[in-house]
């Protein structure tokens, strides 16, 4: 039985993105995501010198902060803090600058339901933004499952009548013309893998592997969305340039 | 000048780099931008931005993919930290004197080193006399992840050529790619438009820092305006901006 969701969309339809980049003067990156209601900042800084105990000679050293819209930040800040840390570091190239230290803040400015997916992307748009070398892109997006029915990315009504939640980051397609037989994993191409996966409440197998399909789908409408944002960046930074 | 590192050297097999479709064309990081298994250059220089994976050319960067004949390839984007690498010019600032080299920032992760024998003419006992806060224009001699980077102040034949310190003037910073727009051929045209009216100094590093000097303040300011904010505009814009900033001066 599907409900009718709150804000009249169909359960496969994503809220409309909007992405703004490099608009923090100081920052050496940033960007802003948003999904309708829910509004994010990330800010980049780095790669920067470190000293002390927390440098490590080998790669580069990822921290992720996170500052909530209101109140202190606590635990469960702390949680989305690491898991965006372990999504950032498959996709950060560490290795091209030991010694040094790449911060990543996000600034939740508004939050409708969403807000670790968002942040995400918002984090991998900054990323972009500050020239960081990054092995790939990822496109992230989220799913409520409520008796048997997928609703993706829900907003904050929906996610607090789930009954099971999942946040699902997927590696972007990188585009090539080629087709080539590496760039896989055990002979499946990459865009079929997934990077991280964080979940909450009750979901039966069956439905999270149906969460996991949609998602994907969704995903790559996301990833299209966050490339045709790049290219549209990269043209207005070039003006002076090709000049 | 056209702006490239090369980082590596490898062997493929048959095709030709203007094949690839995505020369020209703008890359995200993660694009498969060449399939070494399908070309016939023996040797290939990767630029920045582009690693490779076996047999895969692939991008590490946002930016549009240049090449130059036959075998240099790099993607150009603009950034706003600067990540030393060989045979850059920069502008950098003194901050601390050793016994045997000077401190400098030039805005990368880490400061660089100068040796305090890297000036023309210089010897033990004739020490350049650079206070924490002198503005220093050199050449990046030295430049790997691992290791802290070094300048000069000399060319490689060991004239001065323009390099050393930068007396008076004003040091503003800009992006990377603005900083490649203004050293580049030919010349930009914000500063072949403000070069028509106006007399002054110029020195620009790669490391996205400018330094401006004339004989007004007033010179100084409009000029180091001007290229602020020329970084989004297209020529026929530049010059524009730039005859409005010079009536704007005249009027008052």
């Amino acid at each position: 039985m599907v409900h009718d969701r709150p804000d009249g969309r169909n359960p496969n339809q994503l809220r409309p993105l909007v992405c703004a980049r490099g608009l923090l003067h100081r920052a050496d990156g940033s960007a802003r995501w948003s999904q309708d209601n829910t509004i994010v900042i990330a800010a980049v800084y780095g790669p920067k010198a470190i000293s002390g105990r927390r440098e490590n000679p080998a790669r580069a050293v990822l921290e992720v902060i996170w500052k909530p819209k209101m109140g202190m930040a606590g635990p469960s800040e702390r949680e989305a803090e690491f898991i965006l840390k372990r999504t950032l570091e498959y996709i950060v190239l560490t290795a091209m600058h030991p010694n040094t230290a790449i911060s990543v803040i996000i600034q939740v400015v508004s939050d409708d339901g969403g807000a670790l997916s968002c942040a995400m992307n918002a984090a991998c748009s900054a990323l972009v933004d500050a020239g960081i070398p990054l092995k790939g892109l990822i496109a992230v997006t989220c799913a409520v499952d409520k008796d048997g029915v997928i609703y993706l990315d829900p907003i904050n009504k929906e996610e607090k009548e789930f009954h099971g939640h999942a946040c699902l980051v997927f590696p972007g397609k990188p585009m090539s013309s080629f087709a080539p037989a590496g760039l896989a994993l055990d002979s499946e191409p990459i865009e079929r893998g997934i990077v991280t996966s964080v979940t909450k409440g009750i979901l039966s197998a069956e439905d999270y592997l149906n969460c996991l399909e949609r998602s994907r789908a969704a995903s790559v409408k996301i990833a299209e969305f966050a490339r045709s944002s790049l290219e549209k960046a990269q043209r207005g930074v070039e003006l002076v340039v090709a000049s | 000048m056209e702006v490239e590192t090369a980082q590596e050297d490898l062997k493929p097999a048959p095709g030709q780099l203007a094949s690839s479709p995505f020369i020209n064309k703008i890359v995200a990081p993660g694009d498969i931008v060449l399939d070494l298994a399908q070309l016939s250059i023996p040797t290939l220089r990767l630029g920045g931005g582009l690693r490779q994976d076996q047999d895969l050319v692939i991008a590490t960067k946002a930016g549009r993919l240049k090449y130059i004949k036959p075998n240099k390839i790099w993607v150009e984007g603009s950034q706003k930290r600067y990540i030393p690498s060989l045979e850059d010019v920069v502008i950098g600032f003194v901050v601390d004197r050793r016994s045997e080299s000077f401190t400098v920032d030039i805005g990368g992760p880490v400061h660089g080193s100068l040796s305090i024998f890297l000036f023309e003419g210089a010897t033990r006992r004739n020490i350049p006399n650079l206070q924490a806060g002198s503005v220093l224009y050199m050449r990046v001699v030295k430049a790997h992840r691992d290791m802290t980077p070094e300048l000069s102040c000399v060319d490689a034949t060991g004239k001065a050529s323009g390099f050393g310190h930068l007396k008076n003037g004003y040091v503003f910073q800009c992006s990377t790619g603005l900083a490649r727009a203004l050293l580049s051929r030919p010349t930009c045209p914000v500063l072949e438009a403000l070069g028509k009216s106006l007399s002054f100094e110029i020195a620009v590093g790669l490391n996205g820092r400018v330094w401006v000097n004339a004989a007004s303040v007033s010179t100084i300011i409009l000029v180091s305006n001007a290229i602020m904010n020329a970084e989004f505009l297209s020529a026929a814009q530049q010059q524009l901006m730039v005859q409005k900033l010079l009536q704007r001066v005249q009027e008052s």
